[in-house]
């Protein structure tokens, strides 16, 4: 690793504060983690709303300040994050700068290096997630490099803490950093003329962000206080003179300058190497997007996450929690209990009645619903660290973009899998209101999210084949049919679905148990309360009476159209509050024996169709306002009931039915 | 500290050094979940979460990688 650059002034005097600068997304903060102290200040820039962290650099002798700067990609800056950088950089007096680069990207980090050296700080280049540069085959001449740029050059992986004690020994003797591109002509003349005479060394840099920031008020009041008023005006006539000379504003020549001169040298700095022959984990991430294959392994992770959910979870665990703990066990004692100790009989049935806090609520949310989505949770997990949801992402956007939908809709439906309420705010990313309309309509209606989709699959688990195969056809059937009219009503611009694969990886076991048990803390805190709340509004609506008058008044669209027992309206009403809780009842229902297998099939195919939650529909409120939300939700709840009683009578009609 | 700085966007890979991505989000700050700030997946916020952290302890897995600390940022 090196330390020293070559060829720049080697400065006495102590930095100020250390400045982590850098690209979004290059491991700025993992880095300030690992070299900072334990007290770390978080506070807003000031007049901003800008979040910036400080911290202590770790064994500098002064207790330097080392500040995390937001990420920017140059120093021509395009919002308030990036402005602050900028501001940092040119007014922190005498700072150290650790320039943390990407070394698999390594011209996107340069662009800001190169600027950055222009304003003569002392700056080191930190290339970080350097083991995956490696992984990638894609080896960086540091030494040339240093050479250069003129800069020492670390190279780091800041999540492993590869390289940081060799960066942290770096930071003692770190050179005054010099312009290292070349611009060219006029640019070149022009820089010289402008700062001759100036003393300041940050003056070369000064010059070019001024050339390429036009009506940058903050930055001609900085320059104004540094070169005077008479000069600024100078550099405003020498900035109008090259911007005639130029068809396109300056701001973008220079920055297609020092790409070019960044590509050129770039080029013969990095060296890929691709390994002879592909590997087998390279094969199987090209044959799970595959145009044919893909499909086949797609089936067939589709069915190992339904045994190990559907038959293990649902089964075996439900059976054993449910079955065993909680009715053989634990229900007879609660209420001897309670029968016991409680005076109130309301209490008592409140507690472990028919709708009873424990007997109903906590039983479904811990002895059904919390074994399933465990199961379902590891096997998300898995997809997860094995590198498969973006590929299957990839598969999910064939069949739509063959249907004429925009491909930008894809990303947020494969999103809903995770949440389909985070998933409804990244419908933001679409051009047009209709797109961002139709997107959340299709999210809603048929896009579990993976909690609700693990005890759907659970629920697949009391079901013959045939049923689980219906199901699945009718959903993504109707998701297919409703995208194909609404991309026909709802016509717009088609755009590509872009994403870059990781590469297939081995899923390990601990970081797998300790992401389950996060999202189960998370279903605990906030999806059980939801099953207590629910059970208490239905024990409320059964001791006034009105459970059994919306039963008889709902009872022709259930009994009648669902075909479905009385009993299911329950389940129906918790379902609008989430509609996995409104599954487990009806799952209740098919174990008790209560739902022949042509009404779970039909009872869970309306339910999947529901509003995902509550909290889904708060967020389509914000997002689209309340009369189109409301207009969503008004189309949603009448359609599930209305899908649901055409494949009763389907299968009535084909005899499967009774 | 809000965000876990070992994981990676398990959809785009972007490494998420604790940027929650939810100042758009009316729930933002209680619904113990992470949003990429690249393609907006959502996941566990491991930090926030009492039995990962007791999981991990209790198959050695270290947490968090990074130094602990009170609070922290992200950039």
């Amino acid at each position: 690793m090196g330390c020293h650059g070559r060829g720049s002034e080697a400065l006495t005097t102590a930095p100020t504060a250390a400045l982590l600068v850098g690209n979004p997304n290059v491991g700025k903060s993992v880095l300030f983690n690992r070299l900072t102290g334990r007290y770390v200040e978080v506070s807003n820039y000031p007049g901003t709303t800008v979040e910036v962290s400080q911290g202590t650099l770790d064994g500098s002798p002064d207790g330097l300040p080392l500040i995390d700067t937001p990420g920017t990609l140059s120093l021509v800056p395009r919002s308030e994050d990036e402005r602050v950088t900028r501001r940092y950089l040119l007014t922190q007096e005498d700072p150290l700068v650790l320039l943390v680069l990407d070394a698999k990207n390594l011209v996107r980090g340069l662009l800001l290096a190169s600027q950055v050296a222009e304003l003569g700080v002392r700056t080191v280049l930190v290339l970080n997630m350097a083991d995956e540069a490696r992984d990638q085959g894609i080896q960086i001449e540091r030494e040339a490099l240093e050479a250069w740029t003129g800069l020492p050059v670390v190279e780091t992986a800041a999540v492993t803490g590869e390289g940081v004690d060799q960066l942290r020994a770096c930071l003692d003797e770190v050179p005054r950093s010099r312009p290292f591109l070349d611009l060219g002509e006029p640019f070149a003349s022009a820089v010289e003329a402008m700062v001759a005479g100036l003393e300041a060394p940050g003056a070369r840099g000064w010059a070019l962000l001024f050339l390429a920031s036009e009506g940058d008020g903050e930055l001609e009041a900085f320059l104004e206080e540094r070169i005077g008023p008479k000069r600024l005006e100078r550099w405003r006539a020498r900035r109008r003179e090259l911007a005639a000379a130029f068809d396109e504003p300056l701001s973008l020549v220079l920055l297609e300058r020092r790409l070019a001169a960044l590509e050129a040298r770039v080029r013969d700095l990095v060296r890929a190497r691709r390994p002879a022959r592909p590997s087998w984990r390279e094969r199987l991430g090209a044959w799970a997007v595959h145009p044919l294959w893909g499909w086949p392994i797609l089936a067939a992770v589709l069915w190992a996450t339904y045994k190990f959910v559907g038959e293990f979870g649902a089964g075996t665990l439900v059976d054993l929690l449910e079955g065993q703990v909680f009715q053989g066990w634990l229900h007879p004692r609660l209420i001897a209990l309670a029968e016991r100790w409680i005076p109130w009989p309301w209490l008592v049935d409140f507690l472990v009645g028919e709708y009873g806090q424990v007997t109903m609520g906590l039983t479904y949310g811990l002895a059904i619903v919390l074994p399933i989505v465990t199961t379902f949770f590891l096997a998300f997990g898995l997809l997860e660290d094995s590198g498969y949801l973006p590929r299957l992402a990839v598969m999910v956007n064939r069949p739509f973009k063959a249907l004429g939908l925009n491909g930008k809709a894809v990303l947020p439906m494969v999103l809903g899998l995770g949440c389909d309420t985070m998933a409804t705010l990244t419908t933001r990313i679409l051009e047009t209101r209709r797109e961002r309309v139709l997107t959340t309509l299709l999210l809603a209606l048929g896009v579990p999210c993976s909690a609700q989709l693990g005890v759907i699959l659970g629920m697949m688990g009391v079901l013959p084949g045939w049923a689980v195969l219906t199901w699945a056809g009718v959903v993504v059937g109707t998701l297919l049919a409703v995208g194909w009219l609404a991309a026909r009503v709802l016509p717009g611009e088609r755009s590509d679905f872009i994403l870059e694969l990781p590469p297939v990886r081995w899923p390990r076991p601990a970081p797998l148990l300790v992401k389950t048990a996060a999202r189960l803390e998370w279903y605990l805190k906030e999806v059980l309360p939801l099953f207590l709340l629910g059970t208490g509004i239905l024990f409320l609506l059964d001791r006034t009476g009105l459970l059994t008058a919306i039963q008889a008044g709902v009872s022709p669209l259930v009994e009648g159209w669902l075909g479905l027992p009385r009993e299911a309206t329950g389940a129906f009403l918790i379902g609008f509050l989430r509609r996995d809780y409104g599954a487990a009842g009806l799952f209740q229902l098919a174990r008790a024996g209560q739902l022949s297998p042509v009404q779970t099939l039909v009872s869970m195919v309306t339910i999947t169709l529901f509003v995902p939650c509550i909290a889904n529909l708060l967020v389509m409120v914000r997002e689209l306002g309340r009369r189109t939300a409301l207009s969503v939700a008004g189309f949603i709840f009448p359609f599930a009931f209305g899908v649901g009683g055409v494949l009763y009578r389907v299968l009535l009609w084909l005899g499967v039915g009774g | 500290m809000r965000g876990t700085p070992w994981e990676r966007c398990p959809l785009c890979g972007t490494p998420l050094e604790g940027i929650s991505g939810c100042s758009a989000c009316p729930m933002a700050g209680g619904c113990g979940k992470l949003r990429c700030p690249r393609c907006g997946y959502a996941l566990p916020d491991l930090s926030r979460s009492r039995l990962a952290r007791w999981t991990a302890r209790l198959l050695g897995q270290p947490w968090p990688t990074c130094p602990e600390r009170e609070s922290g940022g992200s950039s």
